[in-house]
């Protein structure tokens, strides 16, 4: 458990409080004053798993840690493991790397922790360089190469199902690319006469 | 994986100077970070040990300077009323007037963070005391209904327990610690004498007199 605590203000410790929830904690010894609220996390002590004492003759070993004897077997991959290498999944006595085989499989590992929202960076491409109108020229072709080739990607925002950013991006980079096309052919003039 | 918006319940949004938004959800409290690629970072209420919050000066400062900006206009606008810049600094005088009321219902700056064992987590959005209160009502009751609520009594009993188990390790030396070996001797010591060596010439002599 840890005694202290870090000020959100500065980079002062603040000792633990002794009441779960404290209003203008610090502000007595002149520290800046804070409102905390705990949890019993705070003191559930972390268990640190000790590997044993080094291997006397005979005794089996880790398949991971060839100096440290093995004291269980994994369900999965049959591997005999320390306790170093020991945890559970679904009641099971696995080892790490089997965990990570298993976690691998469930469709909740496939979810990535970082998203690049290809919708949003062709709209902005095709909105923002409107303002110099020449940039255009080479944003326009990138635009709607995103939108078709991104768009089987869908709504890449976690909250995001729809794909009217590709549609508007697409639509806007069309405008610009039949406008430069135009104005280099010198038909602008009478398209807009 | 989609998220459906409806498993997730927005608790902040972005603000003008970072791109960071913070939903609630079943098990954890999803943060979003980014505007073109959004990371995103999983607390479990499980895991969540503290909600700290710190009201700063901020609020003042701006509500003051709002306050003195909407008299300044305010004071231009109708020096001369008839003038060109009548309409325009009364306009600015008017939004000035309205940063200062949004100011005093968000009745202050804060700044609200969620500790873990191995992250403290700064929520960006949660800038305002009236945000933040509300805030930590709904983050507490979804923490408290994983974790249950924290008693006075067992508080304590872990700090002082925390205590002694420092007192101890203060005043025991480490016994588990291996001793260091010994620092080798500067002057050679010689090699113990062999029991099975012959005897000498003299002690010989001194056996057969005897």
């Amino acid at each position: 458990m840890d005694l202290f605590l870090k000020s959100l203000r500065d980079s002062q410790k603040l000792s633990m409080p002794d009441l779960p929830v404290v209003t203008d904690y610090a502000s007595k010894w002149g520290a800046a004053p804070h409102d905390i609220r705990l949890f019993p996390a705070v003191i559930r002590s972390s268990e640190l798993v000790k590997p044993e004492s080094i291997l006397e003759h005979g005794q089996a070993t880790c398949f991971f840690h060839e100096r440290v004897p093995a004291t269980a077997i994994c369900d999965v991959s049959g591997r005999m493991i320390c306790n170093l290498c020991t945890t559970e999944y679904k009641g099971k006595t696995v080892s790490l790397e089997a965990l990570q085989t298993l976690v691998g499989n469930t469709s909740d590992s496939k979810v990535k922790n970082y998203q690049t929202k290809w919708d949003s960076i062709a709209l902005a491409l095709a909105v923002f360089p409107l303002l110099t109108v020449f940039f255009t020229l080479f944003t326009a072709p990138i635009v709607l190469w995103i939108c078709i080739f991104k768009w089987k990607e869908g709504p890449t925002g976690v909250f995001s199902h729809m794909r009217w950013r590709y549609v508007v991006a697409g639509l806007l980079s069309l405008a610009q690319i039949a406008f430069w096309v135009l104005s280099f052919t010198g038909k602008l003039g009478g398209v807009l006469a | 994986m989609k998220a459906k918006r409806s498993d997730y319940k927005k608790l902040s949004g972005n603000t003008l100077l970072s791109v960071q938004s913070s939903y609630l959800g079943e098990d954890h409290l999803l943060i979003v970070t980014g505007r073109y690629t959004e990371s995103y970072r999983r607390l479990y209420y499980n895991d969540i040990q503290a909600i700290l919050v710190s009201y700063s000066q901020v609020g003042i400062v701006i509500g003051i300077l709002f306050f003195m900006f909407s008299l300044l206009f305010g004071g231009l606008a109708f020096a001369d009323t008839r003038g060109d810049w009548f309409w325009p600094f009364l306009v600015l005088a008017g939004i000035c007037a309205v940063g200062l009321i949004f100011n005093v219902y968000q009745r202050g700056s804060a700044v609200f963070c969620v500790k873990t064992a191995v992250q403290t987590v700064l929520i960006h959005g949660l800038n305002t005391k009236r945000r933040v209160e509300k805030a930590e009502d709904i983050l507490a009751e979804k923490i408290e209904a994983v974790q249950g609520r924290l008693s006075i009594d067992e508080l304590r009993t872990a700090i002082q327990k925390e205590l002694n188990k420092r007192r101890e390790r203060k005043t025991d030396p480490p016994s588990a610690v291996a001793k260091p070996p010994p620092l080798a001797p500067s002057v050679a010591v010689p090699p113990p004498l062999v029991q099975d060596q012959p005897e000498s010439q003299q002690e010989v002599e001194r056996k057969i007199n005897e």
